[in-house]
């Protein structure tokens, strides 16, 4: 099944976050619990876990770019 | 069939590990009561093997990263991520949350979001113990930082002193928020500091966690025949100083090697080595504690808030009223 | 002690009405301990725990190190386990080392745990000028205790009432910050054990008059009544009002009183920016806005540290004089 990861609100005061660095590519195999990002809120550079096992399909967001909390940053398929 | 601890400890490493995942998980989905959240990923081995060498009836306070030694405790992970969440199911009614989580029921009297503020509780406890003739002991859990807070020392002689059924337990997981131990202590040697108050002390540095019990054990049974006593326990913080921050002012090849060094792992070799379990075993037992985890985490969303007029209760005691609101207070002044 | 199961005394003074408050108490229950520096051996700095070492013996009447934050936490942790400890910090002053225990801990443990635990702790303490004892020994630092949530606040001002109101401190699930003055210790007064008019929360009013309220607590209400004679001579009719305890403050009493006389002036020995005194204005403005005839006096110390040189220390507090000078001018 394909589903979308969002940028989460790190934060109370959060309302944009930057990728700051990849750790997985497209067609990865990831497991829930290991680190598959790192996010940059207005304070603190966060490890985003994955949620649930999965296969990176598509990075919708690239390193660097500043976009709103809520927004899509990936697409993947459960396994 | 074995007598060995190994495999229970194993377990409450395993399912604190799991705990502080779904912690993080709730961070991430937007559900926890704020973000101030300490993680104790990769320090299980302090509260698994204390926690497990404390006797039944025995209680403690926490630092601000306490929900491990919670777990190792009996604490249910139903209400303990409810509190987290602030919600009504909640230990404290979600009046606490993470830094304030407690259970009277199960000795937990209390974590504490002041370095050092929960570590004179025990003393006090001991003092109690002592005089009603209960064959309990106290343990303050606390963090390298808190080695610097005077309020240990006065606690620690005040231990001394009265010969309490006290033990003063410090996860030295080498970080006080961003400021290493290096850059905080003067002479690096905590169980000197405990010995020269002459308290009992014990130093555990490897990643035995059925080491760190017996010899946690002994410490415990000491201070229960009024020896009070010191235990230092070596371990390294995964994540950041909260959540899952990364901590840029740590060496990142530090951080990659130390993480290495899982406690739970070690544990689980051990299993195999001593053939306690075999690799299937210890992944159905793996798998038991997520789905525990996991329904947890769940009931703390689908649980309730609280209602607003929680806000007034448990300010004085229950025979008396309570609190007048403001909105109450300005309205009798604008009708006067 | 010889006379200690006596019910009434005409004349005790403050120290010892306090001492027969915590023998008695203690007779009644034994899980109250006391715990302080010199509580012990050297009987309390100014002896208001002489010889309860002798009677109760050294497991419920114990010496403790110069550990301020430490004596309160522990005793909040023997309150939290069992025990109905009496913790005495010397002078208030010293609650600046303590306040963490006192602020963060004692007044918040019911509350951040969710209603599971009571913290049943009396802090006794004794603070106010008159020995000379400087800026670090003779503030008046109540309003510290008033702002915060879940801390009761008692301050007698007379024998009987510090009788009371320690045995009553001592019955309750709430903490208490029990605030001594250390001038009052030798006063003396009457003490009735079996006072049925003692009412823990209501504000005593100890003079009725029609023309001025004068509202006060702990050794000002000294002052108020030595005032009031004077008034007496110009015609000028004063209720005083000796407040008792400050948490929970009787309001009803104190608007009340000003409603009927329309004039007020709040008496105390702190200093004056963001007092009790400030407290108590607000609440006479908020309620009787409509009757006063002339705005709220606060008559308190200076807003400076209290000096040492005994002729300083007096023009620092208020005097009787001055108490009339205002009243008169308040009722002009």
């Amino acid at each position: 099944m394909e589903k979308k990861i969002t940028l989460p609100r790190l934060g109370e005061t959060m309302e944009m976050g930057t990728i700051s660095k990849w750790l997985i590519k497209e067609g990865d195999e990831f497991k829930r619990g290991s680190i598959i990002a790192e996010i940059d809120s207005d304070k603190t550079t966060v490890e985003l876990p994955a949620l649930e096992d999965g296969k990176l399909l598509k990075v919708l967001c690239n390193e660097g770019e500043e976009i709103e909390v809520g927004s899509e940053i990936a697409i993947f398929e459960t396994i | 069939m074995t007598n060995s601890l190994l495999p229970q400890l194993y377990t409450t490493m395993k399912r604190i590990r799991s705990f502080e995942e779904r912690v993080g998980e709730l961070f991430i989905k937007g559900e926890s009561a704020g973000t101030m959240l300490h993680l104790s990923t990769g320090e299980e081995i302090g509260p698994a093997s204390v926690g497990l060498a404390m006797s039944e009836k025995d209680t403690f306070t926490t630092h601000h990263r306490g929900h491990g030694i919670f777990i190792a405790r009996g604490g249910d992970p139903k209400n303990m991520l409810a509190e987290i969440a602030g919600k009504k199911d909640g230990y404290c009614k979600g009046k606490g949350g993470s830094m304030h989580i407690a259970d009277m029921k199960l000795g937990h009297l209390g974590a504490n979001a002041i370095v050092g503020g929960g570590i004179p509780t025990v003393v006090g406890a001991g003092i109690s113990y002592k005089f009603l003739k209960e064959k309990k002991v106290s343990v303050a859990f606390f963090g390298d930082g808190a080695m610097q807070q005077g309020i240990l020392y006065e606690s620690m002689n005040m231990a001394s002193l009265w010969k309490l059924p006290v033990v003063f337990c410090c996860i030295n997981n080498q970080y006080g928020m961003g400021t290493k131990i290096d850059n905080a202590v003067g002479f690096k040697d905590f169980s000197k500091r405990a010995e020269s108050f002459g308290l009992n002390s014990l130093h555990i540095n490897d990643l035995d966690v059925e080491n760190a019990y017996h010899k946690s054990k002994e410490i415990i049974e000491d201070a229960r025949k009024f020896k009070p006593g010191f235990i230092e326990i070596e371990c390294y913080r995964f994540f950041g100083h909260a959540r899952m921050d990364k901590s840029p002012y740590r060496n990142d090849s530090e951080e990659k090697e130390m993480r290495k060094l899982d406690p739970i792992n070690y544990a689980k070799s051990k299993l195999i080595k001593e053939s306690i379990f075999n690799e299937e075993e210890i992944l159905k037992i793996d798998n038991e504690i997520l789905k525990e985890m996991d329904s947890a985490m769940e009931f703390a969303i689908k649980s309730p808030v609280n209602d607003k007029n929680e806000i007034f209760t448990d300010v004085y005691s229950e025979k008396d009223p309570l609190p007048e609101s403001i909105d109450k207070k300005i309205n009798k002044i604008l009708s006067n | 002690m010889s006379d200690l199961k006596q019910n009434y005394f005409e004349k005790i003074t403050y120290r010892d009405a306090l001492r027969l408050a915590m023998h008695d108490a203690m007779i009644e229950d034994k899980k109250i301990i006391i715990m302080g520096v010199d509580v012990a051996n050297y009987g309390g700095a100014y002896g208001a725990t002489k010889d309860l070492l002798k009677i109760f013996g050294k497991d419920r009447v114990i010496d403790s190190p110069i550990s301020e934050p430490a004596i309160v936490g522990a005793a909040l942790g023997a309150a939290m386990t069992g025990l109905r400890p009496i913790a005495e910090l010397m002078y208030i002053d010293f609650f600046g080392m303590s306040m963490d225990q006192i602020v963060n801990q004692l007044a918040k443990v019911r509350y951040m745990f969710g209603g599971q635990i009571s913290a049943p702790l009396v802090l006794r303490t004794q603070g106010g000028t008159g020995r000379s004892a400087g800026a670090q020994h003779s503030q008046s630092l109540e309003s510290w205790i008033m702002h915060t949530p879940g801390l009761y606040l008692s301050m007698p001002s007379t024998p009987n009432d510090a009788y009371h109101l320690l045995r009553h401190a001592l019955r309750i699930d709430n903490p208490t910050i029990f605030i001594e003055h250390k001038l009052l210790y030798n006063s003396t007064g009457y003490l009735n054990k079996e006072d049925p008019n003692f009412s823990f929360g209501k504000a005593n009013v100890i003079r009725e008059g029609k023309d001025l309220s004068i509202i006060s607590y702990s050794r000002m209400v000294n002052f108020a009544e030595k005032a009031a004679e004077i008034l007496n001579q110009h015609n000028i009719n004063t209720e005083i009002i000796d407040l008792r305890t400050l948490k929970p403050l009787d309001s009803k009493t104190i608007i009340n009183s000003v409603n009927k006389t329309k004039r007020a002036l709040v008496l105390s020995e702190s200093n004056y920016t963001s007092s009790v005194p400030s407290e108590i204005t607000s609440i006479i403005f908020e309620h009787c806005f409509k009757v006063l005839k002339k705005p709220v006096i606060r008559y308190t110390a200076e807003d400076t540290p209290v000096p040492v040189a005994p002729n300083l220390e007096k023009s620092y507090i208020p005097n009787v004089e001055k108490i009339v000078e205002y009243s008169k001018k308040l009722c002009s």
